[in-house]
Parts: structure tokens; sequence; C-alpha cells
């Protein structure tokens, strides 16, 4: 009985990894500058941030749960937030269902050079991605797309209110949080992602249907990769062809600070939430200040990124957990 | 029959390539000319000294995507240290060692810490990327180095063959010399393989490992100081962008398993070989640029098609 005990806090430990990081991060920007990182327009600000970082991040974890990777999600935004911006102006829902289905075609070709042809997920989607890079540049010749002022998308998704503080997005983001750590725990389909991850042969001995469990992941990660896309036209303004650089790797970062495994099959949904904050609200606090250029900022993204995964695995491994054990 | 399929493996690769320049010697005009073959190689040059490395780290079973920033950084490191010191063995060395350590770190972060090699390399991505545009504020730095320039463009039997070509095969001879002929490379392929039974048979993982990351990353300085050397200058912002992605698709194309196991060096150089006649393919048909990237996508996912066609089969 004891012993149980024991496991289930250890066990609580290891799962808030990312919560902790979180808890840190600001702390240290409440250090830094209280009035500023506290105030009304900032808190506004990292709120917004969050979401673009996390709607990549969601569907990111979807993909590294189930043993993959998406490195095409940076040129998928930047295409979707264009087709998005270029076709609004004729009709709201043809926009938006084109471009959620622009998403559920590549999360569909991906899956299947993955799936079907075997291709090692990091070749497969970094193909695409070139591909992907390719058409934006092709369509839109290098130039960018502004929006009207009074464009739905932009009003409401970029910069709409609900109850007069909370973003729209942050509360679309919600929204989407729920559904899917729900599907992840309840839907069979979706559930199947961690047993893909964890062991495929295993899974395919036991009757799940790892084609369409992996396929299914990679267009729940395309799709939100879409939104986004648009999201991040909403908030700018603007849709550019490189819109999304640098995105991916956020958001992988995002996903491993919040202490999903990179082997696949392990790890809590909702690591990957804080993990999308911790980075937005890193990069904020590194705006807010003025004592170091705007170069250091990737070079401090990655050491904090270095030094979780350094605690992680201090943690994880026997020596902590045994001393843990003993103080408990 | 193992041998027939052997020569089968080392020669698809080739045998892609092969294909695709006589396609263009049909159709495309001027292609046909050893000025052609010249410059296939010279632009080469850079990215075949990486992907050799990213060979190596692919076969130990990891995979550095720190590359196209560590490139970078030494780069400018090498720069700086010229202009400082105005010796070039002391720069060389200097860039050469910040390269082993940058290895050493990777390595050590990979195997002993067991940091998931995508992972650890990107946070080192990141780092060094930053980096190299804190050191020199974001600015091109000038390569004063009459010795060096000129060393960038010899060429031998009147203007036929380029010093890039020793270049490449030098260090690939030595390196082909050393997964032959010394035990290392046979841990390295026991290690990618299965890193367990490696470790259970007595293998040095830890070590071993560490060696192939170090080795990668010093052979990607030397593609970098190439690369600054030839145009006396290196840009922090555009040096090596994307050449990790390129080494490591060179290296798919080339046959090496993406999860570990035998190196394929000879295919890795065709590999990079076989982008770069794609590049020069858009140029000279007069297709705009972007395309490249469409057309270099397609062809590696057919490139692997072909490579897996057996698995395909089966499964």
């Amino acid at each position: 009985m004891k012993n149980e005990i024991k496991h289930s806090l250890l066990g609580k430990i290891n799962i808030s990894s990312g919560l902790i990081a979180l808890i840190a991060v600001i702390l240290v920007g409440i250090l830094f500058n209280p009035a500023l990182f506290l105030s009304y327009q900032n808190i506004q600000n990292i709120l917004r941030q969050t979401v673009t970082n996390a709607l990549l991040a969601y569907g990111m974890a979807f993909v590294i749960i189930c043993g993959s990777i998406d490195l095409s999600v940076a040129t998928t935004l930047g295409l979707s937030g264009y087709i998005a911006m270029s076709l609004l102006p004729y009709s709201f829902p043809m926009a938006f269902i084109v471009t959620m289905l622009f998403g559920v075609v590549v999360g569909a070709m991906n899956g299947y050079l993955i799936a079907k042809i075997n291709f090692p997920p990091m070749i497969a989607t970094y193909s695409m991605q070139l591909l992907i890079k390719g058409i934006i540049l092709v369509i839109t010749n290098g130039i960018t797309l502004k929006p009207q002022a009074d464009n739905l998308i932009v009003k409401y998704f970029g910069h709409g209110m609900v109850l007069g503080f909370l973003p729209l997005g942050f509360v679309v983001l919600v929204v989407l949080y729920s559904i899917c750590s729900y599907s992840l725990k309840n839907v069979p389909l979706i559930r199947n992602i961690y047993a893909v991850g964890g062991n495929e042969e295993a899974a395919k001995m036991m009757g799940v249907n790892v084609f369409k469990t992996k396929i299914t992941a990679h267009i729940i990660c395309s799709v939100l990769a879409c939104l986004a896309g648009v999201n991040v036209a909403a908030r700018t303004g603007a849709a550019t062809a490189g819109a999304g650089d640098g995105y991916d790797m956020l958001a992988i970062a995002s996903v491993v600070i919040g202490g999903i495994s990179m082997s696949g099959g392990r790890g809590k949904f909702s690591g990957c939430m804080y993990g999308a904050m911790v980075v937005a609200i890193l990069s904020n606090i590194f705006k807010l200040q003025n004592f170091l250029n705007a170069y250091w900022e990737r070079a401090i993204i990655g050491m904090v990124l270095l030094a979780v995964l350094l605690t992680q695995v201090i943690i994880n491994q026997d020596g902590l957990k045994n001393r843990l054990k003993k103080h408990i | 029959m193992i041998k027939m399929n052997k020569i089968k493996n080392i020669l698809s690769t080739p045998l892609i390539f092969v294909l695709l320049f006589i396609f263009n010697c049909l159709f495309t005009n001027n292609f046909a000319s050893w000025y052609t073959v010249k410059s296939i190689i010279t632009q080469s040059t850079s990215l075949a000294l990486v992907a050799v490395g990213a060979t190596f780290v692919i076969a130990a079973g990891g995979i550095d995507i720190s590359l196209g920033s560590g490139f970078a950084w030494n780069a400018v490191l090498f720069a700086l240290v010229l202009q400082w010191t105005e010796s070039l063995p002391v720069a060389m060395l200097a860039a050469l060692c910040s390269a082993g350590l940058i290895g050493l770190i990777n390595g050590i972060n990979v195997v002993k810490f067991r940091i998931q090699p995508m992972i650890a390399t990107m946070a080192m991505m990141y780092i060094l990327r930053a980096f190299a545009k804190v050191i020199t504020n974001g600015a091109t730095v000038r390569i004063h180095s009459k010795w060096l320039k000129e060393f960038c463009y010899t060429s031998f039997f009147n203007g036929i063959l380029p010093i890039h070509f020793f270049i490449i095969i030098i260090p690939l001879v030595v390196v082909m010399i050393i997964v032959k002929k010394a035990p290392f490379g046979l841990y390295i392929e026991a290690c990618g393989d299965n890193l367990e039974a490696a470790k259970t048979a007595g293998i040095r993982v830890v070590f071993n490992t560490v060696i192939a990351y170090m080795i990668c990353n010093v052979l990607t300085a030397i593609g970098g100081i190439f690369d600054a050397g030839s145009v006396s200058s290196a840009d922090p912002m555009a040096l090596g962008i994307l050449v990790e992605m390129d080494a490591i698709a060179a290296t798919v194309i080339g046959g090496t398993s993406i999860t570990g196991g035998k190196p394929n060096f000879i295919g890795t150089i065709f590999g990079v070989f076989i982008l770069q006649i794609i590049t020069i393919m858009i140029n000279m048909n007069n297709i705009s640029e972007q395309w490249s990237y469409v057309v270099s996508a397609v062809i590696i996912i057919i490139a692997v098609v072909i490579q897996n066609i057996k698995k395909i089969r089966g499964a």
C-alpha cells in the first residue's frame, strides 16, 4: 500500500515536468521585471503567441506519440495562411473548407508515404516540406498577401476577444485541447496512436490497423498546422511565403519540454500545452529585456531546451528516483 | 546470390545518377560537356564533406541536424580568428577544435545521457546559429587570405581537374579505409544496428559513437571553411542553411539506412551529385529556381521508393 503511494507520487513528478518548467519560466519573468511582465497588455501578448505555438505543438504531439515526426508543418502553415487569405474575399466557408482540405491532403500524403511505402518519417516529411515550399514560391512569387482589415478571420480569429479580455484564439485553443485530450483517451482510433507509437509490431498483432492510425495522426497534425497558418495570417495581418520558418523546431521543442517521449508511445498530452507556453513566455521575456541583442534569443531557447532535457534525464534515471524514494 | 545483392546495393544510386545524366545529355542543351561535370564537382564539394560525415553519424544510429549551423559557426569562427591573428594554421586549428568540441558535446548528450539524437542536435542547431550571429553581430566577415583563395581555385591538368575533386576524394578514401580496414567501422555498424547488443558484445559504445559525431563535425567544419574560403567571406545568416537536410537526404538516397547500420559512402557521394545535377538541370533549362524544391522532393521520393521496392512488395 505504502509502495503504491510512493509510486503514484513519483509518477506525478515525472509527468508534470512540463508544468515545472512553466512555473520556473513564469518565476523568471516575474523576477526579471514584474511590472512589465504581469501587465495586462503583456499577458495578452503571451496568450496570443501561445496560440500558434500550441496549435502546432498539439499536432506534433499526436505525430510524435505515434512514433513519427512531421517536419513539414512550417511550410504547411505558410501555404495554408496564403490559401485562406486569398480565398477569403470570395466566401468565408469556402476559404475555411479549402484550407482544412489542404491540411487533410498533406497529412494523408505524409501518412501514406510513411505507413504504406515505409519511408523514414523524417525523409518523407522533409521532402513534403520541400514540395510545399516550392509550391508556395511558385504560386506567390515571393509576394506578400495583405487581407483587408474588415476581413472576418482577421477581425475575430486574430484580434477578437471573448468576455472582453480573453483572445478568441486562446479560447479556440482551450476547446481544441479538451477535444484532443478527450479523444486520445476515449476514441479508439485515436487512442491506438499510443499503441502504435509504443510498439508497432505488438499493435499490429493485437489487431490495430497501423496504417489507418498513422494516417489519422498525420492528418490531425497537418490540419492543426493549417489552423495555425490561418492564425498567423490573421494575427500579423499578412500571408507571406516564409511565415512558418522556424516554427517546426519550436513545435518539436514545445512537445519535448512538455515531457512527451520522442521515441513514441509515452507522454501526457497536457505536456505539449505547457511546453508551448514555456516557449512563448521565453521569447516574450526575451523581447522585454534590452541588454542582449535579438540574436541571443534562439541560443537561449536552445540552452533551455538542453537544460530541460538533461534535467528530465537526471530525474528519470535511477539516481534521483532512488534518492527521492528514500526520503518519502 | 548474396554477392549479386551487394553489387545491386552499391550500384543503385550511381545508376540513378547516370540515368539523370544521360537524360540531361539528351534533352538539355549544352549539357554534354566536361564543363558541366566540373561544375557538378565544384558545386557539391562542401555538401559532399558534410554528407560523408552525416553518413558516419547515421550509420551509428544517430542523426545530427546541427550540421548546417555548425557549418556557419565554424566558418565564422575561422574568419574571425584569421582576422585577429592573421595566421591561417591558428584559425584552421581553432575552427577544427571547436568542431571537435561540438561533436563531443553532441555525442555525449546522445549516447551518455540518452537524449533523442534529433532533439539534442536540434538544441545545438539553435545555439550554434545564434552564436554565429551574436559573435559577428549579424554582419558578414571578410577573409583576407591570398593563399586560401588561390588554394580554393587551384586546378590541375590545364584546368581540367579542379582541386575540389581531390577534396572530395581524399577524405572519402581515408574514411573508406578506416571503415573497411580498422575495427572502428565495424563497431560503428554494430552500434547502429543494435546498441544494446553492441554493448553486450563489449564494444565501447559511448567512445565509438562520440568519435563518429566528432569526425562528422570536423568534416563539416572543413566544408564550411572551404565554402567561406572560396568566396572570401563568411556570412552567419546564409552559410549552411538546410545543408544538414541535404546531407541527410543524400545519405538516404545513397542507400544508408536512416535507422543505422552499414554506411554506404560511395552511395552518399552520388546522392550529393544527384541533388546537384537536379539544380543544374533546373538552371540550364531556364526553369525558375523555385521549381528546384519541387523537383528535389520528387526525386528524393522516387529514389527512396526504388530502394524500398523489395520491402514494399514483401509488405
